[in-house]
């Protein structure tokens, strides 16, 4: 039988985690998580309630720990130290970013030891089996879009990250939270009034931050892998008055995705051949968007 | 167009060259495995790969072979285009002389 995180009582979820620690399925990542955070387990129990526990007779990829610095830390400007597998690569943050801070950490530990993926910075989402690539740089408004697309029908796969299979045929999911920045929070309140909001965290290095839960059919189907469909490079422009997609030569594609890769140079020859097989089996586009309806029924035309 | 020393007459692509390369309409895309640049290039490329990639060439057989292939199109232009190809390729080690 799989037993989801809220199975758990908060209660008894907190103990474990700041005990024994507790071992989550996230994407295709099992992940032992140990803190004694309290607001950092009260968000992650909340956005983080449809995850599938993962038993202790199961390979764990990555042991997180969010725990403060020392003692006194707790008390004076208190502050919080991301471990991955008893390792610190960041210095601290403030204690009541300890949610952010997981999850830039995770993107980070995922980035950098995901070796098996090569691992495109963009929001993914899928509809009929068929996936959307959206990459974007910080601000371009993929996350918005992503937000917007996954409460209008279709299936998140990520928000931050594509994991492309070893062939290239194929979209692994990473369904986790969707981050909203600054305005993107109230759009998408407004916009996807069903949605359901995590805690803001006001002024952070990346400004406000606030974390969508992913929709529970996206965790459901989190075995089930998409086929790439088509990359979408989205670009909010306020005040545009329509939506254009424009078609991006192959080409063109591939060199600029190189940009949005994490672990391209890594992968060498392989991330090549991943690449170029991944552009060459998708449709190419760029989309210029600020309505989300129309951006919506652009995408929904592709089909 | 570029006066081409007598070294530059023996010309050859590097032998792992058919793993370096992904053709699309727009152009062809090399790999470099020693630095992972990437770069895109003139669809040219493709033409010269398949004609040349298993053997040595010559520079000047090659531009006659481009003219005659390419007879719509502006030799002057064409010798520059390879020109500017052919120096690029030599850069990044993708054709190396003899």
């Amino acid at each position: 039988m799989t037993l989801i995180l809220s199975t758990y009582s908060k209660k008894e979820f907190c103990r474990l985690v700041k005990t024994t620690g507790l071992n989550i399925k996230i994407g295709p990542f099992n992940i032992k998580l140990t803190s004694n955070v309290p607001t950092f387990l009260d968000n992650f129990y909340f956005l983080y309630s449809d995850c599938v526990i993962v038993g202790d007779d199961q390979y764990i990829d990555f042991h997180i720990c969010l725990k403060p610095p020392s003692i006194f830390r707790r008390w004076y400007r208190p502050q919080v130290n991301f471990f991955i597998n008893e390792f610190r690569p960041f210095k601290p943050l403030p204690i009541d970013q300890t949610m952010a801070f997981f999850e830039w950490g995770l993107n980070w530990t995922i980035a950098q030891q995901a070796l098996q993926y090569l691992i495109i910075h963009s929001a993914v989402v899928e509809k009929e089996g068929k996936a959307i690539i959206l990459p974007g740089m910080p601000g371009a408004g993929k996350s918005t879009l992503c937000a917007a697309l996954v409460h209008h029908g279709w299936r998140l796969l990520s928000d931050e990250q594509a994991l492309i299979s070893q062939d290239a045929t194929e979209i692994v999911p990473l369904a986790r939270p969707i981050n909203l920045k600054n305005q993107s929070i109230e759009v998408i309140k407004e916009f996807c009034p069903d949605a359901k909001f995590g805690q803001v965290f006001a002024q952070t290095s990346k400004g406000d931050i606030c974390h969508v839960k992913p929709p529970v059919s996206a965790i459901e189907q989190i075995a089930v892998n998409a086929q790439p469909f088509a990359i979408v490079f989205p670009s909010y422009e306020h005040g545009l008055d329509q939506t254009k997609l424009t078609t991006m030569a192959k080409g063109e594609t591939l060199i600029e995705l190189i940009n949005h890769c994490f672990n391209y140079t890594i992968l060498g020859l392989d991330g090549f051949k991943r690449l170029s097989t991944l552009v060459e089996n998708s449709q190419c586009f760029s989309l210029s968007y600020s309505d989300l309806n129309s951006a919506i029924s652009t995408l929904d035309e592709l089909y | 167009m570029t006066i081409y020393p007598a070294c530059h007459k023996h010309l050859k692509f590097r032998p792992d060259i058919a793993m370096l390369y992904h053709s699309f309409d727009d152009g062809v895309v090399l790999f470099d495995p020693d630095s992972s640049n990437t770069t895109l290039y003139h669809t040219i490329v493709l033409w010269l790969i398949e004609l040349t990639a298993t053997d040595e060439f010559e520079y000047e057989q090659v531009l006659n072979r481009l003219i005659d292939d390419y007879k719509n199109d502006d030799p002057m232009e064409l010798s520059q285009l390879l020109d500017r190809t052919l120096n690029s390729l030599m850069k990044l080690g993708f054709v190396q002389r003899i």
